[in-house]
């Protein structure tokens, strides 16, 4: 925010739409949003919040019909010599071409992604064909290839290896990500791997090409403790080894306190909060944040006390609430006010935006 | 009805619903032409827990441990290959005493009878609903199913139990696409209290749900749990939900049950090195706590070739020679606290 010489990915009011039969339904709606070098950066918030829908907006793969009608994405795309940062060129991401040369340069290869696995992350909004097609156009696992070529061919398409060195480098990686026997692993098929493993596959895909920053979309979702403590050291471990950035989304509060150095939180399309993770945890301003923080059990001393939750249900998306989208859910919902005027981005410290009319002088 | 049962099954204690000895169930490995069995997983191997009226049990571990295998083999959704789950039903006695019963060894129309004492939570709640048959049919139909649904009556239960789950009665003639996640597991819910049972297994209940509904439908077990003095059996691989939720833990590898325990027992003076590590390998909603995990090496054992011995011997960081050959005998070591480990007793563990 305030020191702009590291930054990776500059996002200026976006705003993603999606024109289906129904109505427009705002995914992103209006989001500033940035990621410097080597930083972690988590975003949380409920399904529908359009966190995903923004890290597909970075690579720019936002799906049909949806459409970015507002805003830029930079990406100061650094240019390197010798393993250090010759120069910065400025991208305008929303202004390649989806097939172009320069976009495929980026997607995979220097803007590196995980997905979640499958099982929950179909959203109602586009059919089933849509997601097959989009799953195979990202570097998600085909069945019918074996990891080890699927990882070759990642390698090659990014890096100018032989076969025979990119076929040594995937068996390093999947070595790297703990996966048993990676010279005999690297030909068996996707479904022939547990689950975690599966997933520890797509990390090594992605972190294969170094690239200088990592999107990772509930990278440890469906998997059990024990696996996810791996996956999240190794990709620390990386992180650290190569210095990239990370954009961590997760709705897990627990995995984002101990990766994360700052935090956006969204609501409904919009940043409601952004702040130093510490401060998030332990000053959060935003009714909707404090609210999802109370919302989760902690392990250890065990009470009797009922969760907070929060009331209500996130919104319909055709039909939004005027004012403030959070105000018929808000504990400190202020008649008269928070139903007619937006709220804008107020700094409340150093590093920490808030957009709430209680920090707002109207 | 007659009584195919022998011997009259005996429960240990005046205090336990259901009593589980000794479950096994193993799926045959076939191969070949002829689907000659060349192996067994063995899912769930020689299980033994209880749980009490009106508590609840959660059962953790990581995936492939056996943990929905168990639940699913009490309410006989697969036939167990050995053991037994003694049960307190009221359905198959003649008066209004409570009757013990072995739901293995019953037979299907039996076992059909006390399904009205024992319910079911599935953990997705988009598959586990007919797209079909609208709110009030899913609620009603294990009213249908048990020969108890009549129509004005049925209708005023069904209303009141969506009111008592959250749901708008004036909605139950719409299908489940029309509702949120969360919203259709209350559908579940109240499809699961129809027939008023004492038991409910819920498996992964929360787990598609996002945080704040997550915590909207742990609220609601639990106010259900107070006002139907239900039992639950609580399937899940998240820890922090199910020591919120639970009474008395039970953790799960690779089949066995490696210990149970009082749910703060066992997260805060854990006996067995297998819930140690789970229980470090938990991220904590706090940015200052300094992790400090214990990384378990290698990979789960396979179910269909465990190790010898102890299973958990080649990723335990205590190992002895006497776990590379003998099994841990499963036994009580303080009260209530049940753990199977040959060093449980000199180890000291970390907790959360």
């Amino acid at each position: 925010m305030s020191d702009k010489s590291n930054l990776l990915i500059d996002i200026k009011d976006l705003r993603v739409e999606f024109d289906v039969r129904a109505g427009v339904v705002k995914a992103v709606d209006g989001l500033n949003f940035d990621i410097r070098r080597g930083q972690t950066m988590g975003v949380i918030g409920e399904s529908g919040c359009g966190k995903s829908m923004t890290a597909r907006a970075i690579l720019q793969m936002v799906p049909k019909p949806g459409k970015i009608t507002n805003g830029s994405i930079e990406y100061y795309r650094p240019i390197m010599k010798d393993g250090t940062v010759e120069k910065v060129d400025v991208v305008v991401i929303n202004k390649l071409d989806p097939d172009g040369e320069i976009i495929r340069q980026i997607r995979g290869g220097e803007i590196g992604m995980i997905f979640q696995e499958p099982m929950s992350s179909l959203t109602p909004v586009y059919t089933a064909g849509t997601h097959i097609v989009e799953a195979v156009s990202l570097h998600r696992l085909t069945p019918v290839k074996k990891i080890g070529d699927q990882m070759v061919e990642n390698l090659q398409a990014h890096r100018k290896l032989t076969k025979q060195e990119a076929r040594e480098m995937a068996i390093d990686m999947l070595q790297k990500v703990g996966i048993p026997k990676p010279a005999q692993r690297v030909d068996s098929y996707p479904h022939e791997l547990s689950g975690g493993q599966r997933q520890r596959v797509m990390v090594a895909v992605a972190l294969s090409c170094q690239p200088f920053m990592l999107i990772a979309d509930e990278p440890t979702t469906a998997l059990d403790v024990s696996i996810e403590a791996q996956i999240l050291d190794l990709m620390r471990g990386l992180q650290e080894s190569v210095g990239m950035a990370i954009m961590f989304i997760t709705h897990n509060l627990g995995v984002i306190a101990e990766m994360a150095e700052e935090i956006t939180v969204m609501y409904m399309g919009k940043q409601v909060e952004r702040a130093k993770t510490v401060d998030l945890f332990y000053a959060a301003k935003h009714p909707y944040t404090q609210a999802l923080l109370k919302s989760i059990p902690k392990v250890g001393k065990k009470t009797s006390e009922r969760l907070a939750s929060i009331e209500g249900m996130v919104p319909d998306p055709f039909n939004l609430p005027p004012g403030c989208v959070y105000h018929p859910r808000c504990p400190s919902y202020m008649p008269g006010k928070c139903d007619r005027i937006a709220p804008t981005t107020q700094k409340v410290g150093e590093d920490h935006m808030v957009s709430c009319l209680l920090y707002e002088e109207v | 009805m007659a009584d195919t049962v022998d011997i009259v099954p005996q429960i240990s204690s005046e205090e336990y619903l259901l009593e589980v000895k000794n479950l096994k169930k193993f799926f045959p490995i076939q191969k070949g032409l002829m689907r000659k069995t060349v192996g067994n997983v063995r899912a769930v191997d020689d299980v033994s827990f209880f749980v009490r009226e009106g508590e609840t049990l959660g059962l953790v571990g990581e995936s492939g441990c056996g943990k929905t295998t168990a639940g699913r083999c009490i309410i006989r959704l697969y036939t167990p290959t050995g053991g037994e789950a003694f049960f307190r039903t009221k359905i198959l006695s003649t008066g209004n005493e409570d009757k013990v019963v072995d739901l293995i060894k019953l037979d299907l129309v039996q076992m059909k009878a006390v399904r009205q004492e024992i319910a079911m939570i599935f953990q997705d709640p988009i598959n586990s609903l007919n797209p079909r048959m609208t709110v009030s049919d899913i609620v009603a139909e294990p009213m249908v199913i048990h020969g108890k649904y009549k129509s004005q009556e049925s209708e005023d239960i069904i209303v009141r139990l969506l009111e008592r789950v959250g749901l708008r009665p004036d909605h139950m003639r719409r299908y489940p696409h029309e509702f949120s996640g969360g919203q259709r597991q209350r559908i579940g819910i109240a499809r699961a209290l129809s027939m008023n049972p004492r038991l409910v297994i819920c498996d992964e209940p929360v787990s598609a749900l996002d945080v704040s509904i997550q915590a909207q439908t742990l609220n609601l077990l639990q106010d259900l749990q107070k006002d139907f003095n239900l039992a639950y059996i609580f399937v899940a691989h998240d820890l922090s939900v199910v020591q919120h939720i639970s009474d008395r833990v039970a953790v799960m590898y690779v089949g066995k049950i490696c210990e149970m325990a009082n749910a703060e027992a066992l997260y805060i003076t854990p006996l067995h090195p297998y819930t140690e590590a789970l229980m470090s390998a938990v991220p904590k909603a706090d940015p200052k706590y300094k992790s400090d995990r214990i990384i378990m090496q290698g990979d789960v054992a396979d179910p269909s070739n465990p190790p010898s011995g102890c299973y958990f011997h080649p990723r335990c960081r205590y190992t002895i020679d006497r776990c590379k050959t003998e099994a841990p005998e499963f036994r009580e070591l303080k009260p209530d606290h049940f753990v199977s480990c040959h060093r449980a007793e000199e180890l000291t563990l970390r907790g959360v």
